[in-house]
């Protein structure tokens, strides 16, 4: 069965390595450019606060380096490889033998659906992982000189392609195919629900599902004190509240302190307006009650967070593999 | 070695075919006795029927006593199926073929010649017991 | 003589249609059965509850001594082959022959090479290139060369020209031959089964008609010619079929052990298409224009 599987995938596995490898190109092309960035940054403004030699602007941790295009488009593409393999090989699995009628051939050979169903899918999961675990080990590399010096690990879109969680979504794709085949028993509807399904699955969980895995901590302190966590923490929320408790605005075109227009501040503070006045001790006296918040997820919580992600999306996957186990040896063939 | 030919359509079921075409091939000199007899499966290989048909004709060839059986080495002739010595049947084939022509002369085409032999095929017996 | 299939009661329902009604079916060992029906009757969903890749809605069944089930002995002793004759069509039969060595306990791949090469069917040619004939061939061998004990066929002539079609049923008799093997093979068509076949399921509206050994159920039938008349003095000695009455004329096919004593009826006897289809009509409406009733009696 393994041979079988290995006979019917031979190409499939050679277009993917060709895939991966291309991917894996990529990702050292312009990874290798970051990290000579990143290094030209750290020897520019190891000694200065304000501009380098060589129009390096280290206050901002130079213009390329933080938002180049470059690095958007890739981790654009980075999202989106997981499902590549569920889409094209998890799918195709079971529906396309159904549309060929192989199952009424490879059913009534001397092995089980059951074992069939074991051996097959169980080398297209282990392709799914190998396939998100290289990708993964790849994309950390490329994405630390950015995460080093934005401390971004942990922010939704850069947490998805690290570490451990893109296995994860790789392998759940991959049940995701297997089960939309075997349930649908078409090729093309199945490729559709197992696109969607996937984008819904990780949508949901990024949105409503991992912020919550451990209750988000606030901070909370007088406005002019404000607070800043340290390390790649996720931030999921800030703000400033008046005495009433009340949230006040936030800044559009105006003039700002402590991060609120100071046209909401009582006048004691209108001289913050000026660009040399400073907090003076009426202001600070009027601003007692005024308090800053931060809820966020601690950096020191990463990793328990990606061990929970990749539970959730592992256990995802075990249940869709188990309702495709029951459907496909119990219905008609 | 004889060939059997079975005819799909014929009103003779297929495993009395064989047995006339052993009988005619022995009559005809084909077969001779001591000869081998197609296996079964030469048999089903050519024609495609099912092997219990040949079986069946070569148990009633074997009842006739015109064969035998011998376990794993396969069906051979026994016997010669009783009637005129080979000879007879080119002999009378010979005169046939000129009974025939006279008739042809005679302005009968070969569905008169055909009809008229059934019908005196059928009326032989009857003149025999009469 | 051990019975290779035994059902009572079978059927298979899908939705709110009916494909098989209890249906009662007995074949015996070293038999080869033609399943025959009209499009529609049921036959293909016969074949595969008999087979295990579908399952019955009612009734029971016993193949090859157990209900047929996902597991290596089952499945090693019945082999079928589908309509479509599924075959992997980027592979070729070599490879289709490694497949099979690979998957099955017993495996015989000389069957398959010395078959395809007295066909002259190439080895090493894409199943999906090679003609609908020599894709039959390729098919049942790979069936034939697990050593099953039983082999379903599901309407595997149908496509064939005449040439495939005899290379097609020699294979299938030898193995017969050779091997003590049960066929059941379907077809809407008996002319071409008639000389292979020594047994018969009729399958019509999704129930079973006739089953049984095609002498012994020739020999039961009759046709009976006569003037017309009425039909109920033959009724109660024999189980009448079909009826046709024309003006001057009744015919009947009829089924029964019993002699036919009135001697205005005139009675002969009955090739296995002429049964059949007397099966088969009971329900249609007559094409010939100067026939007052059909079926039953009147």
């Amino acid at each position: 069965m393994t041979w079988l599987t290995w006979r019917q995938y031979r190409a499939q596995f050679a277009v993917g390595t060709a895939i991966l490898a291309a991917l894996c190109l990529l990702l050292v092309l312009t990874g290798l450019q970051l990290v000579s960035q990143y290094h030209t940054i750290i020897t520019e403004c190891a000694s200065s606060t304000g501009n380098g030699q060589n129009g390096v602007n280290c206050s901002t941790g130079g213009g390329l380096f933080a938002g180049g295009p470059t690095v958007g488009f890739v981790s654009l593409i980075l999202l989106a490889t997981p499902v590549l393999a569920g889409l094209f090989l998890g799918a195709p699995m079971v529906a396309a033998e159904f549309e060929a009628g192989t199952t009424q051939f490879a059913w009534m050979q001397g092995i089980t659906r059951a074992r069939w169903l074991a051996v097959k899918a169980g080398w297209l999961l282990l392709a799914a992982a190998a396939w998100g675990g290289v990708l993964a080990a790849l994309t950390t590399w490329w994405a630390s000189p950015t995460n080093a010096e934005h401390g971004s690990e942990f922010y939704p879109g850069r947490f998805d392609v690290l570490y451990l969680v893109p296995v994860a979504y790789a392998v759940l794709a991959m049940a995701l195919g297997i089960c939309a085949g075997a349930l649908i028993r078409r090729t093309v509807p199945a490729m559709a629900v197992t696109l969607g399904g996937f984008i819904a699955a990780r949508v949901a969980v990024t949105l409503w599902l991992r912020p919550h895995y451990l209750s988000a901590v606030t901070v909370t302190r007088n406005l002019t004190a404000q607070f800043q966590p340290t390390g790649s923490y996720w931030l999921i929320s800030q703000g400033e509240r008046n005495p009433a408790g009340q949230l006040m605005p936030a800044p559009a075109n105006q003039p700002v302190a402590f991060g609120v227009p100071i046209s909401s501040l009582p006048k004691a503070c209108g001289g913050l307006a000026s660009p040399t006045g400073g907090v003076t001790a009426s202001c600070r006296a009027a601003l007692t009650g005024f308090r800053s918040f931060v809820t966020y997820q601690p950096a020191s919580r990463f990793w328990t967070f990606q061990g929970i992600e990749t539970g959730v999306f592992v256990v995802l996957a075990a249940i869709l593999l188990t309702v495709t186990a029951v459907v496909l040896i119990r219905r008609d063939a | 070695m004889i060939n059997f030919r079975i005819e799909g359509r014929s009103a003779v079921p297929p495993y009395l075919q064989i047995v006339q075409q052993v009988r005619q091939a022995l009559r005809m000199g084909v077969l001779k006795v001591g000869d081998k007899l197609p296996t079964v499966r030469e048999v089903v290989a050519a024609t495609a029927v099912n092997p219990n048909t040949v079986l069946k004709a070569y148990r009633d060839l074997e009842r006739e006593g015109l064969v035998q059986a011998r376990a794993g080495h396969g069906t051979f002739v026994r016997n010669l199926p009783p009637g005129p010595p080979p000879g007879t049947h080119s002999r009378l084939g010979r005169s046939l073929a000129r009974w025939v022509r006279e008739a042809r002369e005679a302005g009968l085409d070969d569905e008169s010649i055909e009809s008229l032999l059934r019908v005196t095929l059928q009326a032989a017996p009857e003149e025999e017991i009469a | 003589m051990t019975t290779v299939i035994q059902t009572r009661g079978l059927g298979k329902q899908f939705g709110r249609v009916t494909a098989l009604s209890d249906c009662d079916v007995t074949v015996p060992e070293g038999r080869i059965c033609a399943l025959i029906g009209p499009n529609g009757a049921g036959k293909t969903t016969l074949l595969r509850l008999l087979s295990g890749l579908a399952r019955p809605t009612e009734g029971e069944m016993s193949v090859l001594g157990s209900t047929p089930r996902q597991d290596p002995a089952f499945l090693a002793g019945v082999g079928f082959l589908a309509q479509e004759i599924p075959l992997y069509r980027r592979f070729t039969a070599e490879e289709h022959i490694s497949i099979g060595a690979h998957l099955n306990r017993r495996w015989d791949p000389a069957l398959v090479r010395d078959r395809l090469k007295s066909l002259n069917v190439p080895l090493d040619r894409a199943a999906g290139s090679l003609s609908g004939g020599q894709r039959a061939q390729l098919a049942l061998t790979l069936t034939l060369a697990k050593k099953p004990r039983l082999v379903l066929l599901d309407e595997p002539v149908a496509a064939l020209d005449p040439l495939a079609r005899r290379h097609f049923l020699a294979t299938m008799a030898d193995a017969v031959a050779d091997d003590g093997l049960t066929v059941v093979l379907s077809s809407h068509l008996v002319a071409d089964m008639e000389r292979v076949v020594d047994h018969l399921i009729l399958l019509s509206a999704s129930h079973v008609q006739l089953c049984g050994d095609i002498d012994a159920l020739l020999a039961e039938h009759r046709v009976l010619v006569g003037p017309r008349k009425d039909t109920a003095a033959i009724a109660r000695t024999h189980t009448i079929v079909q009826t046709v009455h024309t003006a001057r004329q009744t015919t009947l096919l009829v089924r029964g052990n019993a002699p036919v004593i009135d001697p205005a009826w005139e009675s002969s006897e009955v090739g296995l298409e002429e049964m059949v289809l007397a099966y088969m009509g009971q329900d249609a409406a007559p094409a010939i224009s100067d026939l007052t009733s059909v079926g039953g009696e009147t």
